[in-house]
């Protein structure tokens, strides 16, 4: 019976391999050898056709069995494959596209999380290493003065793990419409009866816009805020997707539909459009943000790609943090845990040091004063 | 005119005085502003401060003055009639044609109603009475301002000045009180400042609120605009005019201080 999940393997010597960042070649950690990405497709593209059969073969079957210890809930996100290397079976939830074999370290495969409109378009392979991320985590504590000293002391990484994350990109030419509220004011000064006149208007602007590639996480499991934080990617190193791409990293196919996703890609173009048309609302003296703005999609398009990122998880006093970093543009985001003690300590250190310079200032500015006076 | 006039009025005043007045009286109300009760009161008061200091307090009110000048008008009421005391005198003197007032002092009496501030201290209350026509009530403060001077004076050995910034060791305490109070403000506000912005370089991740770097600029087409004219506010401001030395407040505006007399005097 053929596999259902495909081991990336060096043609040479059976070892796993993976796509490396930078040379842009996929290779083999233990005879060194180097593939072009077109070469590995090649070789690997009759086995994922096989593996995805197989898939749908097991797909099949597993709506019939049902394991009494588990909940149907449960069953309905346990999937499992068996590791084309060491034939150890693998427990994944129903999203994951590649993972690796917690007993072999295999990098795998499920090709049948590809097919029909589960494939991605595109992918932006990753560009950074998992040292580059290492660093830019010790790079991101420089400079923190709250931080607890037992962190970078005690903090122990649990796990850097590289992941391709499901994006949605949305094109869109949209008709915006906006009214500002704008004020022009006029003085007119009479002896020592000074007039002034404020003319208040009502500005409504209108036009249209082209939003190319607006990218909104298609997966639960991500936090939304933190894969807008590692925005922009650059999108000059998308390519068509091949799943060699994936090879070595972990890969998890969308959770959230391209339906329910364009409504945050809309609330983004809506603030665009708002502040592009609120440049056109000239000649006044203010203009205030729009108090009524509306848009309408036209030529409406999406892709579905995977964007590569850098998880970073540390743990510190039990609890877990979590760190991502664009695995194309090197741009690290996280939450860092707060030490009030130093925090309350650096505050009044700020209020004594600032203290006496105050005085000094506040007894000029008066001396100024009464000088003047 | 003005000066013939003057020289009348003084020599009918010292013609009186040699028919047999000792002393001119205190209390001259030539302009008949005062009734006769009025008038024993205050006299009595007069006659009560001059005793107490050993100098003329004196209260003269006339209808006109024939166009002189008031403040040379009671110096020379002061110089020549009432410089008999040992100690000078104190005038004042009102004038109700031209609603002038005039403070005149004398002899020793003048360095205790030193400058323009012995003046406004006593003009400041009395004023207001002659505002308000309030006659007896302005010359009985009159006598009682010129009561505290002497005694000032007396009790001192300098002239009374208005307390300045600093004459209290407490203002030194409230100036110190404010100073710190402002500067606490300062520290308190920027040690804040600095704290918000170290919690927030803790943390980077937030949501993208717009689209901006995936919009295509060049595609931007403006197809439609109006403006809408909706209403308009006017507010007016004036200039406080800081030139106006209006003494009606019984501020000091005129002074005719000469070698002998010194004061001051306004308008009511």
């Amino acid at each position: 019976m053929a596999e259902q999940v495909v081991n990336y393997q060096c043609p040479a010597c059976q070892a796993p391999i993976s796509f490396k960042p930078g040379v842009n070649k996929v290779v083999c950690e233990y005879c060194e050898n180097e593939f072009d990405v077109e070469t590995i497709k090649k070789i690997f593209a009759n086995k994922e056709a096989l593996a995805q059969k197989a898939h749908e073969q097991k797909e099949a079957k597993w709506q019939k069995e049902k394991d009494e210890e588990f909940s149907e809930e449960e069953i309905a996100h346990m999937h499992s494959f068996s590791c084309s290397s060491c034939g150890a079976e693998l427990v994944c939830d129903e999203n994951t596209m590649a993972t690796e074999c917690c007993y072999c370290g295999n990098p795998t495969m499920i090709p049948g999380r590809f097919s029909k409109m589960l494939k991605p378009n595109y992918i932006i392979p990753f560009k950074k290493t998992k040292q580059e991320a290492m660093d830019a985590l010790k790079k991101f504590y420089e400079g923190k003065q709250l931080l607890p000293d037992l962190f970078t002391q005690q903090n122990r990484i649990e796990a850097i793990q590289g992941m391709y994350v499901p994006f949605w990109l949305f094109d869109s030419t949209i008709e915006g419409q906006a009214i500002y509220e704008a004020t022009e004011s006029f003085s007119v000064t009479n002896g020592k009866t000074t007039t002034v006149t404020t003319d208040y208007y009502n500005c409504m602007r209108e036009g249209t816009m082209k939003f190319e590639m607006v990218p909104v996480d298609g997966s639960v499991k991500m936090e939304d805020d933190f894969m807008e934080s590692i925005e922009p990617f650059d999108y000059k190193d998308l390519v068509p997707f091949e799943s060699v791409y994936m090879t070595g990293y972990l890969a998890d196919k969308y959770d959230v539909d391209s339906d329910t996703a364009i409504a945050r890609a809309e609330e983004r173009m809506q603030e665009s459009a708002e502040k592009v048309l609120y440049e056109t609302v000239t000649g006044f003296d203010s203009v205030s943000p729009a108090h009524e703005s509306a848009i309408v999609r036209k030529d409406s398009k999406f892709s579905y790609a995977m964007a590569p990122v850098w998880i970073v998880t540390t743990r510190f006093e039990d609890k877990p943090y979590t760190f991502m970093m664009n695995g194309q543009t090197g741009k690290f985001v996280g939450r860092l845990p707060i030490d009030d003690g130093k925090r309350k300590k650096l505050m009044w250190r700020d209020f004594f040091i600032s203290f006496p310079v105050s005085c000094i200032l506040v007894v000029i500015v008066l001396l100024i004063i009464a000088f003047v006076a | 005119m003005k000066k013939i006039f003057l020289i009348l009025t003084v020599l009918l005043s010292l013609v009186c005085a040699s028919l047999g007045f000792a002393a001119a009286p205190s209390l001259d109300d030539g302009a008949k502003l005062l009734k006769a009760s009025e008038r024993i009161v205050l006299q009595k008061e007069l006659e009560r401060v001059e005793k107490a200091h050993g100098i003329r307090c004196v209260v003269v009110t006339r209808k006109a003055i024939g166009g002189a000048v008031p403040g040379e008008y009671a110096n020379k009421l002061n110089k020549t009639i009432y410089n008999d005391a040992p100690n000078g005198a104190i005038l004042f003197l009102q004038v109700t044609d031209v609603r002038k007032w005039y403070i005149s002092t004398y002899g020793n009496a003048r360095s205790a109603v030193a400058g323009n501030e012995g003046v406004e201290y006593m003009s400041k209350e009395v004023v207001p009475y002659l505002k308000k026509n309030e006659h007896k009530n302005a010359y009985m403060t009159f006598a009682k301002r010129a009561d505290e001077l002497m005694q000032y004076q007396k009790e001192h050995g300098e002239a009374w000045k208005p307390e300045e910034f600093g004459d209290d060791p407490e203002d030194w305490g409230i100036a110190g009180g404010i100073i710190a109070a402002i500067s606490a403000f300062i520290s308190g506000w920027w040690s804040r400042s600095r704290n918000k912005s170290r919690v927030e370089a803790m943390s980077n991740v937030h949501f993208s609120e717009a689209a901006d770097p995936y919009l295509n600029k060049e595609s931007f087409v403006l197809t439609n605009e109006w403006n809408q004219y909706l209403y308009s506010t006017t507010a007016v401001h004036t200039e406080a005019d800081h030139d106006d030395d209006d003494s009606d407040d019984g501020s000091v505006s005129d002074s005719s201080s000469d070698g002998d007399c010194g004061g001051g005097g306004g308008d009511y």
